[in-house]
């Protein structure tokens, strides 16, 4: 034992930190310093699940990696270094995974519930609102927390007691309509979200299956719809050549791609005169000039600069030439924009700022590109640190002190932020869940486990057996990984189907958990509020046909009040967590690097000295 | 010497981050300094991390302490000593921290130039040739306020800044001396309003130096503090009973001033309260003999509470050479109670 944990934290204290088991997830720049922390007070066993690896630029607060760790799996290395730091308790367990923690069928919901408490350190809201659903279920502790520049946050959170990650609303990513996109860009923005999420996905990407009907254009122009479509179409015969190993003239490929793109496409734009009355008018590329023969760039260009538009035409066809053959190599795999990959990277930025030129758009250097393509908040080592540590704290507080989790507060950083000159961290303690959030409060959570040929009959049998006249005659029954109906009162097709079968048909897809949701429709002015299921697939018995699960008090609400919005509610909250953002054709930018925090809340931009200080003397 | 010059695309890409928040200017007077590093225990191991993390140029580290390889309890709390390499050596033997520790500072940023002392830091703490060497000095570890203060004088007669770092158990305090700092105020225009409207303002910072502060006789709360009019010593004195025990801190304040300031109830709520009592006291050595348990953890150097001093310390630094905002002169961490405060002394 450390004589100074013991002073500090008591001889009881110290011994429960050395029994306590912890889940991190992410293990980039909070969870680097988290893990750090963790091992370096004692906690007997650690598990660190991240599917990222490493990069150049993380190494300038990701202290935990070098130079040789450069496209290594962060959870490895980091918990392979932190080996070296075990001291205070030389048995403790590292674990690392290299999978997405969304992946359920290896992080499953007993998986989930070994742990003491869960500390998030990661860099996405997706991920995030995963982990809080997955904690509505489990009743463990959250911590959560996330840094954007000097700004940052540490939140404790536990379900049906503190509000939940959810309960407050998060700012959605930016979206632009598909015409200014396609057809009238007036900022850089524009073009680079043009050449990330159009052309680079339509050429290298995975091919854009929705139907062009259910597309928000955000014109009405039929003109110009009707363009947007027929330039689609083209595109899909050039993504044919890109991808046909048999055509060995590359330089030709790039030539086509160009003369579509960057000629015929704004020649086409430049007919419908509606457009441009009162914009400026685009100017097609000169192809005279270009040298499609050209292979590399000497000297290299500076990302640092803006270039000439001749420049980014070489470096275009150079990079386009690159990308192509590395695809060929891929066989059939898809290559993904990465704002890390220099080959995507140059790609997108040459393209976007041919694109501006045409419109009469000002340059962007490769450098700025980088951060708008990836939507890059950046982070530093220091704020990490803290905001690791302030979480690390509020861990120690409920093992160590035994203190309840309405004890703790949230920590952000109010000096820097400028809503504070004299307390460097704000304090806020923490609210009661949101009465109508429909992660936490306004649903009836419940996991039910369940066997690969369970069919929907057998779990509406054994939930009307289980909870009697508690459960509604009436009611529906929504997937909510796809937002599907797959059981209503005239609906009632897949009642012999196994489950399984619906919920996971899709067999490329990442295995998330999966969630239905069952709706009292019956008439009554008290309905049970939505069931909201969690399934667990039964792993060891393959043919299991039962659902099994404890019964759980299903609350309710008066009808008359909601009887509008709550389906559409739910439906929509079903849709923020698990369709993509890239849903009806809008182009999202929805990549970050070290999560921004959320809004802050009214309570935290009052530096309130006097009432703080009230409250604690009273 | 020459200057090194942020220029190779590696450096640019490493740094990508951290240049769009302060820009490459500063991201070149960051590879240029040359910062002195008083002790690698718990603070000094996080505030060196920092550091190279940050792309400092030069950092010198001063450490004569020895560890003792059969007792964990005198390395625990730092991470560039690492157990496979004690594991290599005859444990009979006596090594110091930097024997081990210097190997793996240097494997963080090959490219800083790193020095490492292990003789008397004292002498050379107090050789004035020795720190105009450098542009910054931080001691951490060091609890003899006497040789604090010594080193407060030299550093203000070379006009270098100082940051005294110290830390006990879930408290920890930073003093920081620019001697004169100019720095950017940033004040919203209206509160209320969007944060990004701010006006800038120039403020120029020159502040007591540490031996006034640590003097026996010095009071606690300032004379002119007491006397000001403007409200200060009612936030002040408000913060502080978090800090001080508050019989001292009544002792040292007039009593009229207290009955103005609190109720009844309050007042004896405040004799009561000695919660994790503090920092300042502690820089009289008469007052916190009154608190067992903040004496028990005098100079327990705890992780995550010195990863939070050692960032917000690396952090100010960092700041001071953009010209933002910088703490103005003391910041107290009460982590048991979260605390995090300002204070200007």
């Amino acid at each position: 034992m450390i004589s100074d944990l013991e002073t500090v934290f008591g001889v009881d204290g110290t011994l429960n930190i050395s029994r306590s088991k912890v889940l991190m997830v992410g293990a980039g720049g909070i969870g680097c310093e988290l893990l750090k922390n963790l091992v370096l007070l004692g906690i007997q066993e650690i598990h660190v699940v991240d599917m990222d690896t490493i990069d150049l630029s993380n190494l300038n607060r990701q202290f935990l990696f070098r130079f040789k760790d450069i496209k290594n799996f962060k959870s490895k290395v980091a918990c392979n270094l932190v080996e070296e730091f075990k001291f205070a308790n030389f048995a403790t367990k590292l674990i690392a995974y290299t999978e997405n923690i969304m992946n359920f069928d290896i992080f499953d919901i007993e998986w989930f519930s070994q742990f003491d408490i869960i500390l998030n350190a990661l860099d996405n809201l997706e991920a995030r609102r995963y982990i809080n659903k997955m904690c509505q279920y489990i009743n463990k502790p959250l911590m959560e927390s996330g840094t954007s520049g000097f700004d940052g946050y540490a939140m404790p959170m536990m379900a049906r007691v503190t509000e939940c990650f959810d309960c407050t609303a998060k700012e959605t990513p930016v979206t632009f309509p598909v015409c200014t996109i396609r057809s009238t860009p007036s900022q850089p923005v524009h073009c680079v979200v043009w050449a990330k999420n159009f052309l680079f996905q339509q050429l290298f990407g995975e091919i854009d299956e929705n139907k062009d009907e259910e597309k928000n254009y955000g014109t009405d122009d039929e003109e110009e719809i009707a363009r947007i479509k027929s330039e689609q179409n083209e595109l899909n015969e050039l993504v044919q050549l890109v991808r046909d190993t048999n055509i060995n003239d590359i330089s030709s490929i790039v030539e086509k791609i160009v003369k579509k793109i960057f000629v015929d496409d704004i020649n086409q734009l430049l007919k419908i005169d509606t457009l441009w009355k009162t914009r400026t008018p685009p100017k097609a590329v000169f192809l005279s000039n270009i040298n499609f023969s050209l292979e590399k760039i000497e000297p290299k260009l500076d990302m640092n600069k803006n270039w000439s538009i001749e420049d980014s035409i070489k470096q275009f066809v150079v990079t386009a030439k690159t990308l192509i053959k590395r695809q060929r190599k891929l066989k059939g795999a898809l290559l993904e924009f990465d704002k890390d990959d220099i080959d995507t990277l140059l790609f997108v930025a040459t393209a976007a700022n041919m694109r501006s030129s045409i419109f009469s758009i000002v340059n962007k250097t490769v450098f700025d590109i980088k951060q708008i393509a990836g939507n890059i908040i950046p982070a530093i080592a220091t704020t990490n640190a803290i905001i690791a540590s302030y979480s690390t704290l509020n861990a120690l507080k409920l093992v160590a002190f035994g203190n309840k989790i309405t004890d703790l507060k949230t920590a952000y950083t109010s000096w820097a932020s400028g809503t504070s000159s004299k307390k460097y961290m704000g304090l806020v303690r923490a609210n009661k869940p949101n009465s109508d959030c429909t992660v936490c409060s306004k649903v009836n959570n419940m996991i039910v486990k369940m066997g690969k040929n369970t069919t929907l009959a057998t779990l509406i049998d054994s939930l009307t057996s289980k909870f009697g006249d508690a459960f509604p005659e009436d009611f529906t029954i929504l997937n909510l990984n796809s937002s599907s109906i797959i059981y209503d009162f005239d609906f009632e097709d897949l009642l012999q189907k196994p489950l399984y079968n619906v919920f996971r048909s899709n067999t490329d897809a990442l295995k998330k958990a999966d969630f239905m949701l069952i709706l009292d429709e019956d008439t009554e002015e008290e309905i049970n509020k939505p069931l909201q299921i969690l399934i667990q697939w039964d792993k060891i018995n393959e043919n299991l046909s039962t659902a099994d699960f404890k019964p759980i008090t299903l609350t309710k609400y008066k009808k008359a009040k909601d009887v509008e919005t709550t389906q559409d509610d739910i439906g929509e909250t079903g849709n923020q967590s698990y369709l993509s953002v890239d849903e009806n054709g809008e182009v999202v930018l929805s990549e970050s690097d070290d999560e921004e925090p959320p809004k802050k809340k009214q309570k935290m931009e009052k530096d309130d000295i006097e009432s703080e200080i009230e409250i604690i003397l009273d | 010497m020459s200057e090194k010059i942020v220029e190779t695309q590696v450096d640019v890409e490493l740094y990508d981050r951290q240049i769009r928040l302060w820009g490459l200017s500063t991201q070149q007077l960051i590879l240029n300094s040359k910062v002195l590093v008083v002790n690698l225990n718990g603070l000094g191991t996080e505030i060196v991390k920092n550091l190279l993390l940050s792309g400092i140029g030069n950092i010198t580290v001063l450490d004569e302490h020895e560890i003792e390889i059969s007792d964990v309890n005198t390395y625990y709390n730092q991470f560039f000593i690492y157990n496979s390499d004690l594991s290599k050596v005859d444990t009979t033997k006596k090594y110091k921290r930097l024997d081990f520790a210097e190997k793996n500072m240097k494997d963080m940023n090959p490219r800083c130039n790193l020095q490492v002392f292990t003789d008397s830091s004292e002498k050379k703490l107090l050789d004035k040739e020795f720190l105009k060497n450098f542009d910054l000095v931080i001691t951490t570890e060091i609890l003899n306020n006497e040789l604090l203060s010594k080193i407060n004088l030299l550093t203000r007669d070379i006009k270098i800044p100082l940051y005294i770092c110290q830390s006990f158990g879930l408290s920890s305090f930073i003093f920081v001396d620019y001697i004169q700092k100019e720095s950017i105020l940033e004040k919203p225009l209206d509160a209320k309003k969007d944060t990004a409207q701010i006006i800038r303002e120039k403020e120029i910072i020159q502040k007591t130096e540490f031996p006034k502060i640590v003097s026996k006789n010095t009071n606690l709360v300032s004379k002119q503090l007491i006397d000001a009019d403007d409200g200060t010593v009612k936030v002040l004195s408000k913060f502080l009973h978090k800090f001080i025990p508050f019989g001292e801190l009544i002792n040292r304040i007039d009593e009229n001033i207290i009955n103005s300031q609190f109720n009844k109830r309050q007042s004896r709520q405040i004799l009561e309260n000695t919660t994790v009592p503090y920092i300042l006291n502690h820089l009289n050595s008469d007052f916190y003999i009154s608190n067992q348990h903040f004496n028990k953890c005098k100079g327990i150097e705890l992780p995550a509470v010195t990863a939070i001093m050692g960032a917000a310390l690396v952090q100010d630094f960092i700041s001071s050479l953009n010209n933002a905002k910088v703490l103005d002169n003391l910041l107290i961490l009460d982590a048991q109670n979260d605390e995090m405060l300002i204070l200007e002394i």
